[in-house]
């Protein structure tokens, strides 16, 4: 595997240091060359038929599969889009019941694993090198399986079965399999709901994590929860967030957390506290609601159980020591009380300390306390919790004590995600034979003697029950991308390998009989539960649920179902509920504390070689291609470190070197670090970003199934640091420097409708005047005799979470530039979300801007074109047309929003990644110019199958990628002209503003709704 | 100064400018001769596209009404260069450029095929319908080149040809069929750039004949190209039907 990464076509003179001589010659040459063959032609072209036909498969019609996503563990549906048999987008599937449509930024670049460049192509042996480093060699899958058939009959001791949360038919088979090989299966996941199950457990008596009814809650306290973000499933959350901001008693989110995350930048108020301080913060909520006198309904079994917890806490100390005001914290309590209906949750790396079952079995006696459960935490359809990270520990105990002789791994990347002080990655060195399934090579599979790659979940068979109730099927939408095979049938044929073959009937069992047969149980069980949607015969209920994605219950059960306190003393009685004062490591004394967050670009490290999400700007500090420590001004300027700065984060555990981010957004006592980058293995894009993986300075005390992996307790040194590393910002300003591009107003009042508020508000903005008397026109106006395609887009629903974004990269074929050209300020995103800060310390506020273009009916690109490339067309379109285009970026000069990008480079991305490339849409050569086309490929197609039937584009038929992709509906399409379309109401709703329209007379398509912040 | 440099310039100066003269003259001189479209003097013939293979000719009542609503009201936007008309200067003489340079794929283009497949025995001799084979041209943007497994229906055991030649061709079509089979690398006779997007679909059902821009392909024995296929040709066609001449139609 060669080290080429994204290739800049050499061919462009750009970029070679040239002399005067030469270029000289080169501008002649060039000349000459233009003039003789201004229409230089392609080489000959072939054209290579399909060897066998498909009638399904039309050449230049796409082909839509449902399937799951398995990204992470929220099962979101997805609709993977397939051209010519190879998938080139992943959009969110609508009847899904998680996610309703939308889908994160990470699922839409599951593509890009599929099409991963460094990808185990085929079975693989370590051997040693030349040089006695070791090295992998292809071997035959059949050598491998009689390697592996030697091993299970000559050991005699231990094996383990490592692997990811499984679900569904592969987590059966993997219990088969380690019963037949001999097998303890273990299974980890950094980020695991096992505390808030446990917390269910022992307060409720059932091991689940509840539903969380977003939509409903009135008031939401959340203590650290990223769950706009990553946080147990985010398209859900942000849909219900989005979706409780539009009803009639709109949602209110206070969040507390020592860092402004993406969902503090969302909340109405977001409280700093001292970190590590979330359980005390939360004893002293249960305190005071507990003894308040509008406390209502407390049983007596509930108000003892509430005595033994909170009875020594002394809530004004315990709120001052969090670096809190006690009047903020009396008016909390004051609302909640308030609130018809409240929600309090907690999570994150804010709650992940040593005691984060503590605290979620706190925050489920707060919410009893306020009678949310049954209301805003529902136990009607419960998310499955598998345990995970139960026997972690005593296998890296077994490994050290040479007890193992064979380790099979599937799916997770314990040597980079779980924190190295652990020692993983030393002990798994000490196993006698380590298979890995993974088919990337990351950091643990690195350590493997054998690589049995399996299958990208796109290319295979499987099914998921993130939900009870809800079964999603996920489904092969392309034939293998390399030489690699389904996980379930490598195991399978191991166990015929190893003598225990599983059969059905008497033939060899595939995985795909083994999921069918486990559909077929689902089946009946459905139909005796006599639910008349489901058909009596099973393959025409199997062909439906695969053209679904699944099964769905979701209309039946919609009531929130309560559960009865049924405590469990045993779990109980072990439990500290003493205040946490934030153990000072015992070795050394650091003066900060370490906070590794995960983040909405790499999550816990599996998505860092996917180069759109490198690209992506995080949406709070905008930082693309990089790792960075979150820095206080006060704590920087004590050690003389600048913004861009190389720090040196340093603690008994080991040493990171990053680039600092000053930024007030963060409490003095803290350096914030996002979890995800600093591989050393994994593949060429996560390996350009250096300075070292943050979970090697968390110390990890014991993993169990009861807790979330603590993540908040080690203290780290700041000093300047050594290496270079740049900080790459795409943000020109924080400050919207009184231009009022991103609008927003506060409400004081209480408001019945968000639509009606504007008239009511008396701090905010108020709409500006022109849109009530329309200027004077100097020039005839355009006119769209049929269509004029115009957007909203609701900043009160925009969460910042950058999905359109990567929709936009996957849909349109934009270059992925790599960190030295986005350092060039040469990134080339069509769609951007412009963060800007409002206010300053309490009042702060955070404005979410999606900026593309803006499609203006007087655009000032227009004009200055001297070749027409750029114009407005009879349905409103800002065209822009590549071949046109000879490169003077007097368009970009002159447009108003900074859209326009110009391709200075050709950009190559590595075989097979080109494979995702959409058909539909042109890639753009070197020297032209592009930018957002309302997605036209769209446009065109609908209309296409309109004129097939003899009608015009019906409202809702085009969604561009961006709006499709939005968790949270937030932005809308379609025809203007038409006064009955969605779009055309949204655009004369009394939020409706356009940017700089005011100003600069663009008369812009796109209308954006102002934001809204409550008054909290 | 470097007295070098100078003489290297006044050199290409000479060069570039005695071209360009030439190359202007040779210009106007065939324009006039261009801008030749084959309609089909007979459209129910072999090869139309359509609904239930009727042919749809141009002027169909129900397609060309359609369209009228859409374009011909709007007048002023109808085209971006010079309010609708083409300018002196336009499309037609980039075709002519061809010229100058290496030889081109243009009108006449005739590559030799890796198997001599002969469109007269098919379609005149044997009646074959055009979408018998073509059969994606009126569902997709795309008109498809068969699939190997079409050739293999026939060719596997009944049909072996007649005479000599057409025995040897289709021996070696016959390689293809190996195993799962394998794609047949003909050579690309109408090759569009990538940036400009053909929907046969959509010009089929308005009434375009196959013939209009591929010729008579029933009478050829080795496909040729009979049209320039360059924008001046399309706009002009595009003009005349009252069809959108929007830009962005083609390139996206």
């Amino acid at each position: 595997m060669g080290e080429k990464d994204l290739e800049v076509n050499q061919n462009s003179n750009l970029n070679k240091k040239l002399s005067r001589r030469r270029f000289l010659q080169v501008i002649g040459a060039s000349s000459a060359a233009a003039t003789l063959s201004a229409c230089a032609n392609d080489a000959a072209q072939k054209i290579y038929p399909f060897a066998k036909g498909d009638k399904e498969q039309i050449p230049g019609v796409a082909v839509w599969y449902a399937s799951t996503c398995v990204e992470c563990s929220a099962g979101c549906g997805i609709h993977v889009r397939t051209r010519e048999g190879r998938a080139v987008k992943v959009e969110g599937n609508p009847d899904h019941p998680v996610n309703k449509g939308g889908l994160c930024a990470r699922g839409q670049a599951s593509l890009q694993a599929l099409y991963d460049p460094d990808r185990v192509r085929e079975p693989m042996a370590r051997s040693q090198g030349v040089d006695g480093k070791p090295i992998f060699k292809p071997i035959s899958w059949s050598e491998a399986y009689g390697k592996i058939a030697q091993e299970v009959k000559n050991s005699g001791n231990k094996r383990y079965l490592l692997t990811s949360l499984l679900s569904g038919s592969l987590s059966e088979l993997a219990d088969d399999f380690s019963r037949e090989i001999g097998l303890r299966h273990v299974s980890y996941e950094l980020f695991s709901n096992s505390d808030i199950a446990q917390a269910a457990q022992i307060i409720f008596g059932k091991r689940l994590v509840p539903t969380y009814n977003f939509e409903t809650a009135e008031l939401v306290v959340n203590f650290g929860a990223d769950f706009l973000e990553t946080w147990i499933s985010p398209c859900e959350f942000a849909r219900g967030w989005s979706d409780g901001r539009r009803s009639a008693k709109p949602l209110k989110l206070i969040h507390i957390e020592p860092r402004l995350s993406l969902t503090g930048a969302n909340a109405d108020l977001w409280l700093k506290n001292s970190p590590a301080s979330e359980l005390n913060l939360a004893l002293a909520l249960l305190k005071i609601i507990s003894t308040s006198p509008r406390v209502r309904g407390l049983t007596p079994q509930l108000a003892d159980l509430i005595r033994r917890v909170v009875d020594n806490v002394d809530p004004k100390r315990l709120v001052a020591a969090a670096d809190l005001r006690y009047a903020d914290f009396e008016k909390i309590v004051d609302k909640l009380f308030s609130a018809k209906s409240s929600l309090v949750i907690a999570g994150g790396t804010a709650c992940a300390t040593s005691r984060s079952l503590e605290m979620q079995v706190v925050v489920n006696l707060i919410n009893l306390v306020l009678g949310n459960v049954g209301q805003t935490i529902s136990f009607a359809r419960p998310r499955t919790s598998h345990p995970v990270n139960s026997e972690i520990s005593s296998m890296i105990a077994d490994l050290q004590a040479d007890k193992v002789d064979l380790v099979f791994m599937y799916g997770t990347n314990p040597a980079f995600s779980l924190p190295s002080s652990s020692g993983f990655a030393y002990a798994l060195k000490r196993a006698r034979m380590v298979v890995s399934f993974s088919s990337h090579l990351d950091e643990t599979t690195a350590l493997a003697d054998l690589i049995l790659p399996a299958h990208h979940s796109l290319e295979s068979w499987g099914d998921l029950e993130s939900i009870d109730g809800e079964y999603s099927l996920i489904q092969p939408t392309m034939l293998p991308v390399f030489q690699t095979k389904q996980l379930g049938d490598i195991w399978l044929e191991l166990m015929g390998v190893c003598d225990k073959p599983k059969k059905i009937g008497d033939k060899p069992a595939t995985f795909l009989d083994l999921l069918k047969e486990r559909w077929r149980v689902i089946h009946s069980t459905l139909r005796s539960g006599s639910d008349n949607r489901v058909e009596a015969d099973f393959d025409l209920f199997w062909r439906k649920a695969l053209q679904k994605g699944g099964f769905f219950n979701h209309q039946k059960n919609s009531e929130p179902i309560n559960l009865p306190l049924a405590l469990d003393q045993n779990s109980f009685g072990k439990l500290n509920f003493k205040e946490l004062s934030f153990d000072q490591n015992k070795r050394g004394s650091n003066p900060l504390v370490l906070y590794p967050y995960p983040s909405v670009k790499t999550f816990d490290g599996r998505f860092a070689n996917r180069p759109w999400l490198q690209e992506l700007a995080d949406p709070v500090t905008q930082i693309v291609w990089g790792s960075w420590a979150e820095v206080h001004p006060k704590t920087a300027a004590e050690r003389g470190l600048a913004q861009g700065d190389v720090a040196r984060l340093r603690n008994y555990y080991g040493e990171v070197n990053l680039p600092i981010y000053v930024t007030e957004n963060v409490h003095p006592g803290i350096v914030a670090v996002p979890i995800g980058n600093g591989h050393s293995e994994y593949g060429r894009f996560a390996r350009k970003i250096k300075g070292g993986n943050v979970l090697d300075l968390v110390s990890v005390s014991d993993i169990s199934a009861e807790r979330s992996v603590s993540l908040l307790n080690t203290k780290v040194d700041l000093a300047r640091g050594v290496g270079k590393a740049e900080l790459i910002n795409v943000q020109g300003s924080d400050s919207q420097l009184g231009r009022d591009l991103a609008k927003s107003s506060l409400v004081t009042a209480s408001v019945t409708d968000l639509h009606d508020h504007s008239h009511n508000s008396k701090n905010g903005h108020h709409l500006s005047h022109d849109d009530h008397h329309q200027p004077k026109q100097m020039y005839e106006q355009r006119k769209h005799p049929v269509y004029s395609w115009g957007m909203v887009v609701d900043l009160a629903s925009c969460t910042g979470c950058s999905a359109c974004v990567v929709a936009c990269y996957a849909e349109n074929n934009i270059p992925v530039v790599g960190p030295e050209r986005c350092a060039e300020g040469r990134e080339m995103s069509w769609l951007r979300i412009e963060r800007y800060y409002e206010g300053a310390g309490e009042e702060l506020e955070v404005r979410f801007l999606p900026m593309m273009c803006q499609h203006c009916g007087n655009a000032p690109c227009e004009p200055v074109c001297p070749v027409y490339a750029t114009y407005h067309n009879e349905e409103g379109l800002n065209a822009m047309i590549y071949n046109r285009c000879v490169g003077t970026r007097y368009c970009s000069n002159n447009c108003s929003y900074k859209v326009r990008r110009f391709n200075w480079f050709e950009i190559e991305l590595p075989e097979p990644l080109n494979m995702q490339y959409n058909p539909d849409v042109t890639r753009r050569s070197a020297g032209v110019m592009e930018k957002c086309t309302f997605c036209v490929q769209r446009i065109i197609e609908a209309k296409d199958n309109a004129k097939d039937e003899g009608r015009l584009v019906r409202d809702g038929e085009i969604k561009p990628a961006c709006a499709q992709s939005c968790p949270t509906q937030a932005i809308t399409f379609g025809n203007l002209n038409d006064p009955e379309s969605k779009v055309a109401k949204l655009a004369k709703d009394k939020r409706a503003y356009k940017v700089l329209d005011h100003h600069l007379n663009t008369q812009p398509a796109i209308t954006y709704l102002e934001g809204i912040r409550f008054k909290v | 100064m470097f007295p070098a440099d100078i003489r290297f310039f006044s050199r290409l100066f000479a060069v570039v400018n005695k071209k360009l003269e030439f190359a202007i003259f040779l210009s106007l001189f065939f324009s006039l001769a261009c801008g030749d479209i084959l309609i089909a003097d007979d459209s129910s013939k072999n090869g139309c596209i359509g609904e239930n293979n009727k042919c749809l000719v141009a002027g169909d009542k129900k397609n060309d009404e359609y369209d009228r609503t859409t374009y011909k009201s709007i007048g002023k936007y109808n085209g971006v260069w010079n309010r609708g008309k083409a300018a002196f200067w336009d499309i037609d003489l980039i075709d002519h450029f061809h010229y100058f340079g290496p030889p081109q794929r243009v009108k006449g283009y005739k590559p030799k095929q890796p198997i001599s497949f002969s469109h007269v025995t098919h379609v005149q001799k044997n009646k074959m319908e055009c979408q018998f084979c073509h059969w994606s041209v009126a569902k997709s943007p795309y008109a498809n080149i068969p699939e190997v497994e079409t050739c293999k229906g026939c060719h596997q055991i009944q049909v072996q040809g007649t005479t000599d030649e057409q025995k040897a061709e289709i021996k070696k079509l016959q390689e293809y069929f190996s195993g799962n089979g394998k794609p047949i690398p003909w050579e690309k006779v109408h090759v569009m750039p990538d940036y400009v997007k053909f929907n046969h679909k959509r010009h089929g059902k308005a009434g375009v004949t196959c013939q209009e821009c591929h010729g008579q392909v029933p009478e050829m024995d080795v496909v040729e190209r009979v049209t320039s296929m360059k924008m001046g040709w399309c706009i002009s066609c595009h003009r005349e039907r009252g069809a959108s001449i929007d830009c962005l139609g083609c390139h996206h």
